[in-house]
């Protein structure tokens, strides 16, 4: 009644309680200087956490990128251009200022270019198209890169998704040549309309940022070495490295420029730079960019290329004719076959006449000779059967192609006949009229004489009806015996029902007198009982 | 010179327990007296009898609808001195005078909030509380038109406590009210005090 209680009652000097609302305000007030507090602990903590994840990727960034330009050189040094090297890095540096392409897509397409090419020059020319296409395509500098590299040496087969408007058949008919032009014609500036679009300034940020994480990997790098003064365990100290760069932000705070001080200290004017073993980007600063010195060498080296490819060039078509040769043979070698070879060998042994012309048959069979074949078929046929029928016979064969075909015929021939049937006139059918029934000359009673027992069938022409085989019931002969001393399930002979004699009933008094005494001493409620005349038993 | 408010009725009792058992004894009786004539007035409203036979005690009763009881109600009408809890809005009184029990607070209150009863809708329409679901779909109107008017005070309408204190015209509420300035001014007058010096 709680509830009722208040609104049934009248409340004096009424009063409101603020007491627990300040509490609680204080409370709220209190929880949100500590929220504040755990807020501040938390960003700080998690600012430190995500400079350490920040590291972490920017060492992952590093190292991919050096991992490329290593890959890049090495290809370059197996080609036989070692010297270039330094070149190729301050191109694919330029190439990324100016393109905004990502020096880590660069150097795999160059490489693969390089590599399938043999020459910087066209490498280079590839490239550019590579990059025009790739940013008109949409399709990935990679896949475009490796595409033109097969283009190179004359599969075209990748070139179909960029939509050159050209049928297969003309795509792989053009040289490379007509191919560059033409890509290069529907792909031309396609590069720089990305990067005037907002999608390609994010780029280019995301450009700059990653440059920035490579930067910096190769920073932590440094520092980590830095600490024990030796080219290992730089990642076992990176860890801890990190920790102490996270330290140190909580010791310095936001500032923006403690932070990008600390990040700048083994930079190029950073107070540590003379100790950081990287080149800035990682990618091994060019000292000697100049290469129109090695134009000897790299002509050289294409020369080779070139031999290289012409050799391989030949041993490919060599390889192509004896693919075709070989197949030729293999044609040819069909001319001895087997069968024939079998068959030729039976024509030199020792053979009958007859053998031999049916053996003459399946060769000139076998090699579609259709002259010797029908010579030697009437030949093999007049001998069997000399009065020439077998082979009138076999001529006169139905087509092999429709057995059925003279069934037409016949058919034809039946319908002919069975409409030509004449079928002979039916006989007059001559009805007489049945014999006049005589009426029995006692019908009241029926023929049977009152007071006499004797019945005496009326006088009547109507025949009598017949019993169909009925037997007139017969209680001598339908009863089974039914003794039951008999040996038969309840009397009845087995197979033999209503084929023994009458069924005698003998009923013992004395014994059924026995068996009500032995069943009402049995006790049982039923058979007791039955004294009181509540069961027969 | 360290000062304490005293925030709401609650405060007020308790330093008078601590501080001032006598002026909070002086203020329960104070107000008692106030307070005992109205509940006095609203036993005398209670009839007798049964106002509906239907309604009257029975020997057997299997319904949920408490029957009518005279002593039950009478015994129901009482006065608190004591500070109450706190409502769900917050506030608590330092006295009331209640009607505590069922039958009573139906009598009282029969057609305060529907004046010709709930609004009929039959027994297979839900369980809702807030409709009738009597057979007689006049059920409510004949309840509330066989009690007696009810009545309107400052405090509410009602035929018992409510009708009683409108007929107080306010002593009461006079008297308790004067009892708690009374005692408040007192408590802060001795807390104002300056404790002298022992002999």
């Amino acid at each position: 009644m709680a509830t009722q209680n208040e609104n049934v009652s009248i409340n004096i000097g009424s009063n409101f309680d603020s007491k627990g609302f300040k509490q609680a305000e204080t409370a709220a007030d209190k929880l949100n200087r500590t929220v504040k507090n755990l807020a501040t602990t938390i960003g700080i903590a998690y600012g430190a956490t995500a400079v350490a994840n920040f590291g972490k990727q920017s060492v992952k960034a590093f190292l991919k990128d050096e991992e490329a330009a290593t890959k890049l050189a090495n290809a370059v040094k197996n080609l036989g251009i070692e010297f270039a090297n330094p070149y190729i890095a301050d191109y694919i540096t330029k190439l990324e200022k100016t393109s905004k392409v990502a020096d880590d897509q660069l150097r795999p397409a160059f490489q693969a270019l390089l590599q399938q090419t043999g020459s910087l020059s066209a490498s280079q020319s590839i490239l550019n198209t590579a990059i025009e296409t790739s940013r008109g395509s949409g399709v990935d500098l990679a896949t475009v890169a490796n595409d033109l590299a097969q283009a190179y040496v004359g599969n075209n087969k990748g070139l179909k998704k960029y939509y050159l408007g050209l049928t297969t058949a003309q795509i792989k008919a053009k040289s490379f040549t007509d191919i560059q032009k033409i890509m290069n014609d529907q792909f031309a500036g396609s590069n720089t309309a990305y990067l005037n679009t907002y999608s390609g300034q994010v780029g280019v940020l995301s450009l700059a940022w990653q440059n920035f994480q490579e930067k910096v990997g190769g920073t932590l790098l440094t520092l980590a070495s830095f600490g024990d003064g030796s080219d290992g365990h730089k990642l076992n100290l990176l860890a801890a490295t990190l920790d102490k760069i996270g330290s140190g932000i909580q010791l310095i705070g936001k500032g923006k420029e403690a932070l990008f001080g600390l990040f700048d200290v083994t930079g190029k004017n950073g107070i540590l730079s003379k100790f950081n073993p990287y080149p800035q980007g990682g990618t091994g600063k060019p000292k000697d960019t100049n290469i129109s010195k090695y134009d000897a060498l790299l002509k050289k080296a294409e020369d080779d290329r070139k031999k290289n490819q012409a050799a391989i060039l030949k041993s490919q078509k060599e390889a192509t004719a004896e693919l075709k040769r070989q197949a030729a043979l293999k044609k040819d070698a069909g001319i001895f076959d087997m069968q024939q070879i079998q068959l030729i060998a039976a024509l030199k042994g020792k053979l009958s006449e007859d053998d031999r012309k049916r053996v003459e048959l399946q060769l000139a069979l076998l090699n579609e000779n259709v002259t010797a074949a029908d010579s030697l078929t009437k030949q093999i046929l007049m001998a069997q059967d000399a009065t020439g029928n077998l082979y009138k016979y076999f001529m006169q064969t139905p087509d092999a192609k429709n057995p059925f075909a003279y069934l037409d015929k016949w058919i034809a021939d039946f319908q002919t006949k069975l409409n030509a049937l004449q079928f002979p006139a039916a006989p007059a059918v001559v009805i007489t009229p049945p014999v006049a029934i005589i009426p029995p000359t006692n019908p009241g009673n029926g023929g049977f004489t009152p007071g006499t027992g004797t019945y005496a069938p009326p006088a009547t022409n109507v025949p009598p009806f017949s019993s169909g085989g009925f037997t007139p019931y017969s209680s001598s002969s339908v009863i089974p015996d039914m003794a039951a001393s008999s040996s038969n399930y309840g009397g009845y002979a087995a197979g033999q029902y209503g084929q023994n004699g009458a069924v005698v009933v003998q009923i013992d008094g004395k014994t059924i007198a026995t068996a009500n005494q032995s069943q009402s001493l049995s006790g049982i409620p039923s058979n007791v009982s039955r004294v009181n005349g509540m069961f027969t038993g | 010179m360290p000062t304490v408010e005293l925030r709401g009725n609650s405060d007020l009792r308790k330093a008078l327990r601590s501080f001032a058992p006598d002026l909070e004894k002086n203020l329960r009786q104070e107000m008692a007296t106030g307070l005992k004539p109205v509940v006095r007035a609203a036993r005398g409203f209670v009839p007798a009898s049964s106002p509906m036979s239907g309604w009257a005690a029975r020997s057997f009763n299997q319904g949920k609808f408490p029957t009518y009881s005279t002593s039950t109600i009478i015994r129901g009408i009482t006065y608190s001195t004591s500070v109450s809890k706190k409502n769900k809005k917050g506030f608590n009184s330092m006295a009331r005078i209640m009607n505590k029990s069922a039958v009573g607070a139906i009598y009282e209150t029969a057609g305060r909030k529907n004046p010709q009863g709930q609004i009929w809708v039959g027994k297979r329409a839900g369980d809702s509380k807030r409709v009738s679901h009597s057979n007689n779909p006049t059920a409510g109107a004949t309840f509330i038109g066989n009690l007696v008017p009810l009545t309107s005070s400052i405090q509410g309408q009602g035929r018992l406590i409510y009708r009683a204190w409108a007929e107080d015209k306010g002593r009461a509420h006079g008297i308790v009210m004067r009892a708690i300035d009374k005692t408040k001014a007192e408590f802060y007058s001795r807390a104002a005090t300056p404790l002298s010096k022992a002999a």
